[in-house]
């Protein structure tokens, strides 16, 4: 059998090399003789990627112990380092942090070796003096020391219970010492069992381990043969021994304790069956070993010799050969679903049974591990697995979900932190910041501070109070007290007693009023849970659901009952976002939760609901942060650092989340490990505040904020074309938002009409961007469906110069029948009218017509006269815009100078419906617009281009333009088709005449570009 | 083209400020102001707490009258210099990259703005012992000096200035020297040459003597 061993991976310098895995499987730590502790990832794909490097130590690292949440590192010169494996791993998939958390000992000889209780609280460490030293992990402090062992303690292991710890020395001595009592002692003393070696030698030094069942101690001893010793009566229950021929340094137990590993002088690495008690695999090394491991979730092996380098063996034991996987089935399940598909034949019956056929586990674990690989294969990728890395044992062994109680659930303030030294942040809006300062018993100091210093000055004042909330907007700020029962152990510090009433207060920074502040006193037992406030008032949320509306002023405006799962609230100008934790919400006896949200957008004079519904997050997320955009979004964002807007909260039943920004995502794109702190957001940008390293919150004194750009997370955001639809998105959203947003207040487009013409001129700039490169690319489809969703007839005109100048002819011709339609209605409506007015001025048919539409229509006179000058700002938008397109657009451009009538003449003459118009007399003619397209044309008859038929074979462009078919159905029952024009007057009011015009000449143009049948028509000039 | 005295004889740290004055930096307004069109370009608008990009002059003049926060370069935040000078000592390292009015920014910045900046002590020190080591280098650079050309990359305009009246001058000097030293040379193979033809004459003579 070949064996899968990965090259030599050089991980420190010449010298004793320790190794150790984590205990998901996902990373292999390293120590070594250049006083360095490294992070390799485990698994086949991401082994070559870069390992973490620790600096800490400052001598030879010689031990290395990883528990779930800890790694333990000693060197040389008796330093213990603590790390923290980060948060990350249990909420990401990827990656694994690890951050110093301090020294566990200072000690003054070498660290030999370092064992982690199971429960993560106690960590032994034995050192070249005589004692072992067993130190909490806790706090540091310096538990027990065990005395005992004549000479230098070598190794010390912790059974998997926690009830034992068993230490050899190099006398040869193994002692088991009792754990569960206060002061350990020493149980079985078994001298001379194992071997006696030379106190200093790194190399020499043995280790004993035990069994992850807990059942043995592996021991190696004197003739290079292992002792296996029962827990029950510390006798030797078998020997394994012949195979190694010099000092066996280092043993492995597989995570299942079916076999163990071993690691000698005489450079071989040997697996031993633990039941059949034979050497099943040998692998000789080039150099002395120093340590083995076994991947506590796959069937790999890792090793280290004295050269530094680590070898990975992948494949360990041939399972096809009938062999049993190392390890568990279930933790197997977890490990390659969420890792690789390293393990994923190995889950053969043989498995199964030999698993089932173990003692030492009771039903209940049992359950628990099934409901767990159910649960695992279940949503396979899901971050439950990877929790488990950081989680916990416990939480994968029955995650029982109940339904949350109202009670439990937590709110927040958005922009609020825990107090971080004596100082803690209220509230953190655009509009400043509101900070506590702990000062005594009595009081604490509460310090306002503004962004925009020329509007309000920065003040501060006694807080007598303690309040624990703070609202700020531009005109006031609202403060409120919390009871000690609700406070979520944050605010404590800052809670009135429980049998005080609570106490909200709002100050005002309007300078007209005298005295703009006010103070309630809410009832006994009736607390504030979140408070927000706005230019329009203020609203408290109280424990018994009540939401309590007042004005600035400090009238009492209205009073609700709500769910009482309230979240947070936040408010801007007369909008107020509320957000409940929904029903849905189930939370597992372990702490972790499921939480889904509902919101409700109501008015700030809680007369009306804008907007309710389900809030979505991330799974397994919660929101952290809510607010509104600068130009008014409600918007959330979750722990996983995703961005959403209420979008269409303006319209009834039409509003829905949209995620907006992926802040998780753009960090990691940063390649930093740093936090986002929300702080606001704009149309633009979402305005945070960078943690660096661990801190979650922002730091003291008031830092600088960073602005992340929106970047809806669409897909193919790598390339240009993702790039630019985001961008649309985005500017689509925003101009949406201002537009709903005018409409709902009744007020103007921010900012007035040129201020919106600019906004969607810059918008169909980027569709024009992505016309370009769709027609770069040979997608004309694509390009037309993005045509579609042009705003500005000016922007169409220039998608088909676009068209036309990468040679895309057929898509030019097909714009410009879209282009007609899209603009048509209007058109349409404005030949109707003029029909209508002629109608009414030659041959008095007013009783034919509605009377309702007289108005429209009587506004068209005005307009009657104006297309002689339009024409000349077509003219010259025509020629300026694009010196290429030639004489001949210049041309037709002329024809349409002369006089009214003439023009009109001619106009009618380029729709070659001349003849039959003139049938029907001229009365109808002079206003009916110059359209080449038959379809729009009012009369209907005229001689079928080709381009006509090219329009009906086409599928989709019949579908797009189901509003000119429904026109064209009619042509001959004039009385009959003005009905949908009527429907259309609106949209119709504010259309120039000229658009017809400059259709054709662009149409007749682009067919001259196109070589195709552009004669019909410029042959009437 | 014409060079100035100014150019031959190096400027004075003010004139060098003064220049330095049109580079931009982020700023944090504290006050809110619309857009001024100037000259030079558009300022603002100012919208507290965002971040807007002017110049120089316009930041520190805002920032004595305390009305801007002044946003710390990358360049200068204290890790980044850190890292700048363990590049900067390495030996045989070359100059590494630092804007071009790198000192006249800092030595303004820590003179106006230093509660702006973090760790602002360190700053200072780093700054100072970045410009040592690069004025060393600088030294050990001019030695390299020949009458062809000196070639030293990212140097700043101050340590540029710093150089430029000695180097300017040992320049001249080299390539004065140089010119004497070729016209030297012609003139010595020349009468080498010289010599050796009448050598050969006298050869040839010689030996029409002789025979």
């Amino acid at each position: 059998m070949t064996q899968s061993i990965t090259a030599p991976r050089y991980a420190h310098a010449e010298g004793y090399t320790a190794l150790a895995f984590g205990k998901s499987g996902q990373f292999v730590c390293t120590g070594g003789s250049d006083s360095l502790v490294r992070v390799f990832y485990a698994s086949k794909s991401e082994r070559d990627q870069e390992a973490i490097t620790l600096e800490q130590h400052s001598d030879n690292v010689l031990s290395l112990a990883v528990s779930r949440g800890k790694v333990i590192s000693g060197d040389e010169e008796g330093m213990v380092f603590g790390f923290d494996l980060g948060q990350s791993s249990a909420t990401e998939s990827d990656g694994v942090s690890v951050e110093p958390s301090g020294t566990v000992l200072r000690s003054t000889l070498p660290a030999r070796d370092i064992s982690i209780s199971s429960n993560e609280r106690q960590v032994a460490i034995a050192t070249d003096d005589e004692s072992i030293r067993v130190v909490s992990l806790l706090d540091m402090a310096l538990l027990h020391t065990l005395v005992g062992h004549r000479g230098s303690v070598n190794s010390v292991a912790y059974s998997p219970d926690s009830t034992y710890l068993a230490s050899s020395g190099c006398d040869g001595t193994v002692r088991i010492w009792d754990m569960r009592e206060g002061d350990p002692a020493c149980v079985q003393i078994m001298p001379k069992i194992a071997y006696v070696c030379e106190p200093g030698n790194s190399m020499e030094q043995y280790k004993v381990r035990w069994s992850p069942d807990g059942r043995i101690l592996a021991i190696p001893c004197a003739n290079h043969s292992i002792k296996l010793i029962e827990r029950n009566n510390w006798g030797v229950s078998a020997l394994l021994a012949g195979r190694h021929t010099n000092t066996i340094c280092h043993l492995a137990w597989s995570s299942n304790s079916k076999y163990l590993a071993s690691a000698s002088l005489d450079c071989q690495v040997v697996v031993w069956d633990v039941v059949a008690r034979k050497a099943i695999l040998s692998h000789a090394n080039v150099n002395d070993l120093c340590q083995v491991e076994w991947n506590p979730r796959g069937n790999m092996l890792a090793f280290s010799d004295c050269t530094g380098a680590m070898y990975i063996w992948d494949d360990v034991i041939p399972v096809e050969q009938g062999h049993a996987a190392p390890f568990e089935r279930a933790l197997a399940d977890a490990g390659s679903l969420s890792k690789d598909k390293l393990m994923s034949d190995l889950f053969d019956d043989t498995a199964t049974a030999n698993r089932a056929s173990e003692d030492g586990m009771d039903e209940d674990e049992d359950e628990g591990d099934l409901l767990d690989a159910g649960d695992a294969t279940a949503d396979a990728m899901d971050d439950f697995v990877v929790d488990d890395d950081g989680a916990g044992y416990a939480e994968r062994q029955a995650p029982r979900w109940t339904a949350v109680a109202a009670s439990e659930v937590q709110c927040f303030q958005p922009g609020s932190t825990p107090w971080i030294g004596s100082r803690r942040y209220l509230a953190f809006t655009m509009v400043g910041s509101v900070v506590s300062i702990a000062q005594d018993e009595s009081h604490n100091t509460i310090e306002i501070e503004f962004y925009d210093k020329s509007v309000h000055r920065d003040f501060h004042f006694s807080d007598s109070f303690k309040f624990s909330m703070a609202a700020l907007s531009e005109s006031g700020c609202l403060f409120a007290t919390t009871s000690r029962e609700l406070a979520n152990d944050q605010s404590l510090r800052g809670a009135a007693d429980a049998d005080e009433v609570s106490v909200v207060s709002y100050k005002g920074f309007a300078s007209w009023s005298a005295n703009s502040d006010w103070t309630f006193k809410l009832p006994l037992k009736e607390n504030p849970r979140c408070i927000a406030t706005s230019s329009h008032g203020a609203a408290v949320i109280t424990s018994l659901g009540n939401l309590r509306l007042f004005t600035c002023g400090g009238a009492q405006r209205h009073i609700e009952t709500l769910p009482n799962r309230v979240v947070t609230c936040v408010a801007r100008d007369d909008m107020l976002l509320i957000i409940l934790e929904a029903l849905g919400t189930i939370r597992s006896s372990g702490g972790m939760k499921q939480l889904e949200y509902e919101y409700v957008l109501m008015s700030m004079d809680g007369q009306s609901r804008l907007a309710a519904g389900s809030c979505p997050v991330t799974p397994a997320s919660e929101i952290v942060w809510t607010g509104f955009s600068e130009e008014g979004h409600p918007a959330a964002c979750d722990s996983k650092g995703m961005l959403r807007v209420l979008h269409k909260y303006w319209a009834p039943s039409h509003a829905g989340w949209v995620p907006v920004l992926d802040s998780r995502k753009l960090s990691r794109d940063r390649g930093k490990r740093e936090g986002f702190w929300p702080v606001a957001i704009s149309a633009k940008q979402f305005i945070v505040v960078t943690c660096q390293g661990k801190s979650k919150y922002p730091p003291f004194p008031k830092p600088i904020l960073d602005e992340l750009d929106i970047d809806v997370p669409l897909l193919n955001a790598d390339t240009q074309v993702g790039q630019q639809e985001a961008k649309y998105l985005a500017s689509r959203l925003f101009i949406e938002q201002q537009r709903g947003e005018a409409e709902r207040t009744g007020s103007e487009y921010p900012g007035g009409a040129s201020m919106l013409a600019r906004d969607e001129l810059e918008q169909d700039k980027l569709l024009l961007r992505l016309i370009q490169l769709a027609c770069k690319s040979d997608k004309t489809q694509r390009a037309m469906d993005l045509a579609m969703m042009i705003g500005l007839e000016k922007s169409f005109d220039a998608a088909v110069k676009i068209a036309v100048f990468l040679k895309q002819s057929s898509l030019a011709e097909r714009l410009m029948r879209l282009r007609e339609t899209k603009f048509a209605s209007e058109l349409e409506d404005d030949g109707d009218f003029s029909d209508e007015s002629h109608s009414e001025a030659v041959s008095g048919q007013r009783d034919v017509l509605p009377n309702t539409r007289r108005p429209a229509a009587a506004a068209t006179y005005g307009r009657e006269r104006r297309p002689a000058g339009d024409d000349d700002d077509g003219d010259v938008n025509l020629s300026d815009g694009d010196s290429d397109l030639g004489v001949e657009a210049l041309e037709l451009g002329k024809s349409t100078r002369p006089p009214l009538p003439e023009a009109l003449m001619r106009s009618g003459a380029n729709t070659g419906a001349f003849a039959d118009s003139a049938g029907r007399g001229l009365v109808s003619r002079p206003a009916q617009p110059p359209t080449t397209s038959k379809p729009f044309n009012p009369f209907g008859v005229a001689t079928p281009s080709k381009s006509m038929e090219i329009k009906r074979s086409d599928s989709f462009f019949n579908a797009a333009d189901m509003h000119s078919d429904e026109s064209a159905a009619g042509p001959s029952t004039p009385s009959k088709r003005q009905q949908p024009s009527l429907d259309d007057d609106d949209a119709a009011a504010g259309v120039p005449r000229k658009l017809a015009k400059k259709a054709t000449k662009l149409t007749a143009f682009a067919f001259n570009k196109g070589g195709s049948n552009a004669n019909d028509m410029a042959d009437d000039d | 083209m014409a060079i100035t005295t100014r150019q031959t004889e190096g400027f004075t740290m003010p004139e060098l400020e003064y220049l330095a004055q049109n580079e931009s930096i982020t700023i944090v307004p504290l006050h809110r102001m619309d857009r001024i069109e100037l000259v030079r370009g558009a300022i603002g608008p100012f919208r507290p707490p965002q971040k807007t990009v002017v110049p120089l002059w316009v930041a520190i003049m805002l920032k004595r009258t305390n009305r801007c926060r002044i946003v710390a370069p990358k360049w200068m935040q204290y890790e980044h210099l850190r890292d700048l000078y363990k590049r900067e000592e390495q030996p045989d390292a070359m100059f590494t990259r630092l804007p071009i009015y790198y000192l006249e920014i800092a030595h303004m910045l820590l003179t106006f703005a230093e509660d702006d900046l973090v760790e602002s002590q360190g700053i200072r020190r780093l700054l100072q012992d970045l410009r040592e080591v690069r004025q060393s280098k600088t030294m050990e650079g001019l030695r390299m000096l020949n009458s062809l050309q000196l070639q030293m990359d990212n140097l700043s305009m101050a340590e540029i200035n710093e150089i430029r009246p000695l180097f300017g001058h040992s320049f001249d000097m080299l390539r004065q020297l140089d010119g004497l030293a070729q016209a030297t040379e012609t003139e010595q193979q020349q009468s080498q040459f010289a010599d050796q033809s009448y050598a050969e004459m006298d050869d040839a003579f010689g030996s029409r003597y002789v025979h």
